[in-house]
């Protein structure tokens, strides 16, 4: 039944257009700049580039916050419905997380797509290159995986926003005329 | 018939600023199986305050509700949802339901946490939806369906764990007097061929009529049953 709420959530995160759109780009803009600036970080240490990947975390921890915020708020009568009827703790949990971890697996999957085509295009571009010289445009695997996994710390504080919100939604809530 | 819903002694209050505000004074009340009770009163009379003690949603701060057996003052609060899963539906004047979900998915949430198959649960949700005569706008979001519509989707959201009673919050506050009036003939054939307890609070005196009791509320008590 777990696995029933995760799937319906997914269908509801889609459905929502523009909320799951808007942060579905922003994440993925967020994972390609930070990728990006570790591997110039690494590439040149000691310079600005180091100061800018600490500037993209913070943003990274800020915006999932904002989105554990957002989504309690919006999603309020929602949740309250949901707590009407019968819904308990971990599911309504359950259903917060869900979205998260669509939105994030959808904007990897842009940002991966995304440098498949800058490779592809390099290439056609100056097919002499070997792949080696691509460093500077494309992004280095273990890079992303570990901005992968920093972006997966960042949204730390951005569920426990979310699950402290969402847990003081009381069902009585749903009762509120609009 | 047993008596399904029993609230004795009952007062709420509720502080506001520093103002204690009494919603709810000493009320008794008994409800029996299968009755269809309709709650009249006026805007700020205490109505929806009573309805939220009397289904659980709300604790009193004086007295008990005995819900189906079971005294809402000592249950755990984490086994509440599974009481309301189980035992209670609700319809709400705003409808709400969830706007990402089809007409099908609405009447089937309920159901999502529960241990039944999801064949199960989709069986129950198409019978219910014939019930309602919606089956050919299963697949429709809600806001592609009419306040009627909607409302009889929320009906059969709150029939599918075929509850012991259904709590309904100004159910026809959001339509026209004939959609509205279908809405209620539809709750009184439910309560008459289910035999679901109906509980329905309003300020509209024309559900009087499909009532099997009414009871007036004003100033936070009930002045006739």
């Amino acid at each position: 039944m777990k696995f029933r709420i995760f799937w319906k959530t997914f269908t509801m995160a889609r459905r929502s257009g523009k909320r799951f759109l808007v942060f579905v780009i922003i994440y993925a803009f967020l994972i390609a700049t930070t990728a990006y600036f570790m591997q110039q970080a690494w590439l040149n240490p000691n310079t600005l580039f180091t100061w800018f990947t600490v500037l993209v975390v913070i943003s990274a921890v800020i915006l999932s916050s904002l989105y554990g915020f957002l989504i309690s708020n919006y999603r309020k009568r929602e949740i309250a419905t949901l707590r009407t009827i019968g819904w308990d703790a971990g599911s309504i949990r359950l259903l917060f997380l869900s979205e998260l971890i669509l939105v994030f697996v959808s904007s990897f999957i842009i940002v991966l797509e995304v440098i498949f085509h800058v490779v592809a295009v390099t290439y056609w571009a100056n097919p002499t290159s070997p792949p080696v010289a691509l460093e500077s445009v494309i992004i280095n695997p273990v890079i992303l995986i570990i901005t992968v996994a920093i972006i997966i710390g960042c949204q730390i504080p951005g569920m426990l926003l979310g699950y402290w919100k969402i847990l003081k939604i009381r069902p009585m809530e749903a009762m509120r005329k609009a | 018939m047993g008596d399904i819903l029993i609230c004795e002694n009952v007062s709420k209050e509720y502080r506001r600023g520093k103002e204690i505000i009494i919603a709810v004074k000493q009320c008794n009340l008994k409800i029996r199986q299968g009755e269809f009770v309709v709650i009249v009163g006026t805007s700020g009379s205490g109505k929806s305050s009573l309805l939220n003690v009397l289904s659980g949603l709300d604790r009193p701060t004086v007295g008990r509700v005995i819900l189906d057996g079971l005294d809402t003052n000592i249950i755990e609060e984490d086994m509440f949802p599974k009481i309301r899963r189980e035992r209670v539906g609700f319809v709400f004047q705003n409808f709400n339901l969830i706007d990402g979900l089809t007409a099908i998915e609405n009447i089937e949430s309920p159901m999502w946490p529960s241990d039944l198959s999801s064949k199960v649960i989709e069986e129950r949700a198409l019978k219910l939806l014939r019930e309602i005569d919606l089956i050919e706008r299963k697949d429709h979001l809600p806001k592609e369906l009419s306040g009627g519509e909607q409302q009889r989707v929320a009906i059969a959201r709150a029939l599918i764990n075929n509850p012991k009673v259904l709590f309904a919050d100004e159910p026809t506050g959001n339509l026209d007097t004939k959609t509205g009036d279908d809405i209620v003939k539809l709750m009184k054939r439910l309560n008459k061929d289910e035999g679901v307890t109906i509980v329905v609070v309003t300020h509209d005196e024309s559900l009087i009529k499909y009532a099997d009791r009414t009871i007036r509320i004003s100033d936070g008590r009930i002045q006739i049953q």
